[in-house]
């Protein structure tokens, strides 16, 4: 009988956590939104065959590189964080990266990639837009014509804080992909 | 017992009290001692079977039903979609502990769904909300989270979506650059359940089920784990996994006369053949023995050293056991370091070669010789495919000349034709 109670409150305890891994990244996403900074990225064309799968749209953003500081030699796979700003057009830009989490507020965690001669291709976050099944083909055209077009107007908006970023909106053409879909049928 | 002896048995019973060779109450104790002949174990792994079968498909239609991602609905709504059959799930499984918690079939159904529930909701939560993240992270925190369902509700399929998972997770983390050596704690935490499932006869299928995962996860984790020195101690790496696992299963799973009832021992032997017969070829050109630098490579080495001393350790544990009738097949991994050793100096000429096609014909013919011992014509059968393979590898083998193959087959001819000989001889002076 003892045995059967213990098991049951461990079963309940277990249940309880399971409910609050999802709840809790609910909550965080929440706080991020409401209390994290916006960085607008400017997306690029991905290989057409990376571009969907499935339900959402892979994508790729023309900041994802650095150069390596002195002295600090890094590994595929490797955790880092990238340091970010706005430039003058109001869009994000990667000024540099750090082995270790700084002490700034303005840096996303990501990893290595690969590196090249001096600079590391970093793997960002937020390399995937979820969108309903019929729609993600047309978002996915959608986005790389945009992309290709040079007009920067393809681009994520994306809540930072402390290392944690997320992406609130995909914009094509300047308008939330939902709302150019629904324009451009 | 299986339990076709046992009915076997009952029906030469009556034969044998005719004969006077057992008496009446002798049978009435062995019939109290065996139990019933019928198959009520088959039956109940059907129930069990369709139990699982049902609660999986049930559990990948709901993904697959939320995974539609409707937009229409508000966020919040979505969120709360997300949960509920994860909350479902509990309540299910949490009834079945209450109520049902001897019945295999509400166990194992209710906890694969409940697993399946857990990952499906992370899953639509990140969907929603766009949430970073990698596989390699999702897949580890669904395994966490779906572990302790293993031992709470004493289900085997949860610990075969694990022992999946945490494969699955490798495979990702070595994608992603990472480091992927964790997977050997994760594949600890199992060690006790399957321990568990196969002392309790009542496991006996899942607990083959179970086995057979286990074998080949093992497999692939050995490779993706230890990648970085592969290329250069691959063989006898492998070498002493499969003699290992074949070990294991001899050790401590031999209870079961159906191979595929002992997976251990079934994958460790499939291993140890094919590796025994991919060393009959010319080693020499494709092996490479390039040392990878230790410094870039610790942890890879370290594990490999300890899955040699696990095999050392099984080996003599095994000797003490005293079961020395299939020692050849455990002492690959003794052999391969031998061939590959001497295939590095080609001063040792064809002695490599050599070693490695009398190991594969000893292999052969000692099963033959057990299946004839034993009476068991699947063994039997066993050793005649070994070398069977073996001489349609040796025929077609054109780096060996036609002279050496020709002799070599006459004289292996000529020793099956008079070892068959002398077998009929013997047996007729004892007739």
């Amino acid at each position: 009988m003892r045995k059967t109670v213990n098991v049951m409150g461990l079963f309940c305890c277990l249940a309880v956590v399971q409910v609050a891994v999802p709840v809790l990244m609910f909550v965080r996403h929440q706080a991020v939104l409401r209390t994290g900074r916006q960085f607008r990225f400017v997306t690029r064309p991905v290989d057409p065959y990376d571009a969907f799968r499935g339900r959402y749209v892979a994508l790729g953003v023309e900041q994802d590189r650095a150069v390596i500081p002195e002295s600090v030699s890094l590994k595929r796979g490797q955790k880092v964080y990238a340091f970010i700003r706005e430039d003058g057009r109001g869009f994000a830009e990667i000024t540099g990266i750090s082995p270790g989490r700084p002490a700034e507020s303005d840096y996303i965690q990501a990893r290595v990639d690969h590196v090249k001669g001096e600079e590391v291709v970093l793997r960002l976050p937020f390399n995937r837009y979820y969108i309903e099944e019929k729609l993600a083909s047309a978002a996915e055209s959608a986005y790389r014509k945009h992309s290709r077009s040079g007009k920067q107007d393809t681009y994520v908006t994306v809540r930072v804080k402390s290392g944690y970023a997320l992406i609130e909106e995909l914009y094509i053409a300047g308008q939330p992909v939902l709302e150019f879909l629904q324009e451009n049928p | 017992m299986n339990k076709r002896w046992i009915k076997h048995l009952y029906e030469q019973l009556p034969v044998l009290i005719d004969k006077g060779i057992l008496s009446p109450e002798t049978v009435e104790r062995l019939r109290d001692y065996y139990g019933s002949a019928e198959n009520r174990e088959g039956q109940r792994a059907v129930v069990v079977i369709f139990s699982i079968l049902g609660s999986l498909c049930i559990g990948l239609g709901i993904i697959l039903l939320l995974a539609y991602n409707w937009n229409k609905l508000p966020i919040f709504v979505r969120t709360i979609l997300s949960l509920v059959p994860l909350i479902l799930a509990q309540i299910l499984a949490f009834r079945t502990m209450l109520y049902r918690k001897e019945s295999d079939a509400w166990r194992e159904g209710t906890a694969s769904f409940l697993f399946l529930m857990t990952g499906a909701s992370i899953a639509l939560v990140t969907q929603t909300y766009h949430i970073p993240g990698d596989y390699f992270d999702f897949t580890l925190t669904w395994m966490l989270l779906g572990l302790p369902l293993v031992y709470l509700m004493r289900a085997a399929v949860p610990a075969v979506i694990y022992v999946i998972g945490i494969t699955a997770w490798t495979g990702s983390a070595k994608s992603m650059g990472i480091n992927p050596v964790f997977f050997w704690p994760l594949a600890a935490l199992i060690v006790p359940h399957i321990l568990q499932t196969a002392r309790n006869s009542s496991y006996a299928i899942r607990s083959a089920f179970l086995g057979w995962a286990v074998s080949v996860c093992l497999c692939i984790a050995i490779g993706v784990t230890l990648a970085e020195i592969m290329g250069t101690f691959g063989i006898i790496i492998y070498s002493c996994f499969f003699a290992a696992l074949y070990l294991t299963g001899l050790l401590w799973f031999d209870e079961d006369s159906a191979v595929w009832r002992r997976p251990f021992q079934a994958a460790g032997m499939l291993g140890i053949l094919v590796i025994a017969y991919v060393l009959t070829f010319q080693l020499r050109e494709w092996a490479n023995w390039d040392f990878p630098d230790f410094a870039e490579s610790v942890p890879e080495y370290i594990l490999a050293i300890l899955l040699a001393g696990t095999y050392i350790f099984l080996l003599v544990k095994f000797i003490r056991r005293n079961k020395t009738a299939v020692l050849l097949f455990v002492l690959l991994p003794l052999l391969t370091s031998v061939i590959y050793t001497l295939s590095a100096f080609p001063e040792t000429g064809l002695i490599p070669l050599l070693l490695a096609n009398l190991y594969l014909l000893a292999l052969g013919v000692s099963t033959i010789i057990t299946g004839v011992r034993d009476e068991h014509l699947e063994t039997i059968n066993g050793g005649m495919i070994i070398l069977i393979a073996w001489i349609a590898a040796r025929f077609f083998d054109w780096n060996v000349g036609f002279i050496i193959r020709g002799v070599t087959f006459i004289i292996i001819g000529s020793g099956f034709l008079i070892t068959n000989l002398m077998l009929i001889r013997r047996r007729r002076s004892k007739e």
